[in-house]
């Protein structure tokens, strides 16, 4: 991506939407120049901010954090495995008719493990999935799945034995496509994990800018 | 490290480290601010309670949401809020979109354009403003429209919107330094 230039002022002033947001943050997490910028910009809707009416949260709302903090923590000292197992059974009930295989979860796992929130959300079954499908029947046979939360704020694509490296694509309701993410290969299997809080509907695996599959995905 | 008393910095470096003792921290010295600009987008208590502990929790469950370059912990957290409430906010106003297509009334109508600007430094910057760069600034601050909806609405080219808005920010920014003449 290129650098935020003026996107800056329009994320702090909150101008920008979901994507477009998940998209700078992306890019500022490793660019210091443009996440100094961002800073600026921030410190000065801040400024606003602070004019508009203060007022103060109810108690039970620490009490609440710390609970969430707490329920997440636990899990992972005590038992480092449990993510683990939770991941494997929500993906084998979701994918197991496709042919994944357990080390398919492992290769999941080791993108995901360190996100509690996600770990939680895979641990309470509030996950679907769909697979792609070839836009022409005469392209090679490729086995590619997207895993997704129904509240729409996460999504992982596996795509096993990928011609190359894929490109993930959100297919707009107008039909335009916004590059999303990019398959890492892990092995024989490309995956990428995007943390976008978006609700989906479509998305479209792309090759040197042809679409070669897409999915179509539900939400309640 | 477990300190009350720790200094901006520390506090940043810390939290941006996610040593827990910074989320406490933080929560206690930002708690007021973070609610407000939660509540003052959602007008519903209960809402804007559950925007800042949602939002809290993503930015702590992701390393790298915050870094120290990004600048001041407190306006990190203040912009992270107010832009998870008026996601929040659109999303209600795409479902109330919907049902009203749908034919179904909607709970409740309470997108507002609150009365502005209360705090005089605040409202002679924005008045300050050249008339093109005050009108984007204030339907995206008050409005909660994206940079897309306002140039529809103002019937001009995306571009020049953007570049408006970055500069009525810029020099809010400037005018409302502490010390800054206005």
């Amino acid at each position: 991506m290129n650098h935020i230039d003026d996107s800056a002022e329009l994320y702090a002033l909150g101008a920008l939407d979901d994507l477009e947001r998940r998209r700078i943050d992306a890019h500022v997490a490793t660019c210091a120049p443009c996440a100094r910028l961002l800073g600026d910009a921030e410190l000065a809707v801040t400024h606003a901010i602070e004019a508009d009416p203060q007022y103060e949260p109810s108690l039970a709302l620490r009490s609440r954090l710390a609970g969430s903090l707490e329920a997440m923590q636990p899990k992972a000292r005590r038992a480092p495995q449990a993510g683990w197992i939770a991941i494997a059974a929500a993906f084998a009930i979701l994918a197991l008719p496709t042919g994944f295989l357990a080390r398919d979860y492992m290769v999941m796992h080791a993108y995901i493990a360190s996100d509690q929130m996600l770990m939680q959300k895979m641990a309470n079954g509030s996950l679907a999935s769909a697979t792609f499908q070839p836009m022409k029947p005469s392209m090679p046979a490729m086995s590619a799945h997207v895993m997704y939360a129904k509240s729409g704020d996460f999504y992982a694509v596996v795509v096993k034995h990928p011609m190359r490296s894929l490109q993930v694509a959100y297919v707009r309701p107008d039909g335009t496509m916004e590059t999303i993410g990019k398959l890492e290969m892990q092995g024989d299997m490309g995956v990428a994990v995007m943390p976008i809080d978006h609700k989906m509907l479509k998305l479209a695996l792309i090759d040197g800018g042809d679409v070669v599959a897409e999915a179509n995905l539900a939400f309640d | 490290m477990s300190s009350t008393h720790a200094d901006d910095p520390t506090l940043e470096r810390a939290f941006a480290a996610r040593e827990r003792w910074a989320f406490d921290e933080a929560y206690a010295r930002f708690s007021g601010l973070l609610y407000s600009a939660a509540y003052n987008v959602l007008h519903a208590r209960e809402d804007a309670e559950d925007c800042v502990h949602d939002a809290l929790l993503r930015v702590w469950n992701n390393p790298s949401a915050y870094s120290t370059e990004r600048g001041t912990l407190r306006s990190f957290l203040a912009v992270c809020v107010r832009n998870a409430a008026i996601s929040r906010i659109r999303a209600t106003q795409t479902r109330a979109g919907a049902q009203r297509r749908a034919g179904v009334e909607p709970e409740a109508e309470f997108v507002e354009f609150p009365d502005v600007i209360e705090q005089s430094r605040l409202r002679t910057a924005i008045a300050a403003l050249p008339d093109e760069q005050r009108e984007p600034l204030l339907l995206a601050y008050y409005g909660y429209k994206t940079h897309v909806q306002i140039a529809d609405a103002l019937a001009t080219p995306l571009g020049t919107i953007k570049s408006r808005i970055a500069q009525a920010v810029r020099k809010l920014g400037h005018a409302m330094q502490p010390g800054a003449a206005t």
